[in-house]
């Protein structure tokens, strides 16, 4: 079940993924229920922000980066 | 059980739900399928959203990678990933798993730092290894 949420919240992301970006461009972003719980430029503060609205929730979350410079990925 | 589906912004990610024995912890992540990593782990943002206090497991080595280095720890026991395809599940035990911390060289942009932190997990090659992995076009098949 958390899994398939965790699917679901994905696809919101990536079927909204112009719109968010906008709205929260260059933020981390954590998407549960298929909404924004908390966005902002620090991973940490983010996250902790997330644990107070959604409590355990957070562990099967999307956390998302939506930036807006194109950055080639070689890891 | 066989996984399919596209690339996602050219690359290949993989949903999984991860249970760690040890720690009594769960999770869900993206797991980027790379083959040029040599070892699969869960990332900083999947570490810390699980809960996983790096200063309770054990730091095992540096791991070094482009744009800097990172700390690789080990999480004794088992952690367990499911993966689904439609209706079928299928739960891989992988042994003393790995979890990274980044240190992020000087010139590495803030932005890619972020890209770097916001990755859920790699998939690397000590576990492609015992996978059938193929491509074709836009699309990616994982028997695992």
């Amino acid at each position: 079940m958390a899994l398939k949420e965790f699917r679901e919240d994905k696809q919101y992301l990536d079927a909204d993924y112009e719109r968010l970006k906008t709205e929260h461009a260059n933020e981390f972003v954590v998407i549960h229920s298929k909404q924004v719980v908390a966005s902002g430029a620090n991973l940490e503060t983010v996250l902790s922000e997330a644990r107070e609205k959604i409590g355990d929730n957070l562990k099967h979350s999307v956390v998302e980066y939506l930036g807006t410079r194109k950055v080639e990925m070689v890891v | 059980m066989i996984i399919t589906g596209p690339f996602q912004k050219g690359q290949i990610l993989i949903p999984a739900e991860i249970k760690i024995d040890a720690l009594n912890l769960d999770g869900s992540a993206n797991f980027l399928v790379d083959t040029g990593s040599t070892v699969s782990f869960i990332n900083e943002s999947t570490a810390l959203k699980m809960g996983i206090d790096y200063s309770k497991i054990l730091y095992r080595d540096t791991l070094a990678g482009i744009g800097g280095e990172a700390e690789v720890y080990e999480i004794e026991g088992f952690t367990r990933l499911k993966f689904e395809s439609g209706q079928d599940t299928k739960t891989i035990p992988r042994k003393n798993f790995l979890a990274v911390k980044h240190s992020f060289c000087e010139h590495v942009r803030e932005d890619a730092r972020k890209r770097i932190l916001a990755l859920g997990g790699i998939i690397g090659m000590d576990m492609i290894k015992g996978f059938k992995f193929t491509t074709s076009g836009q699309n990616f098949t994982l028997d695992v």
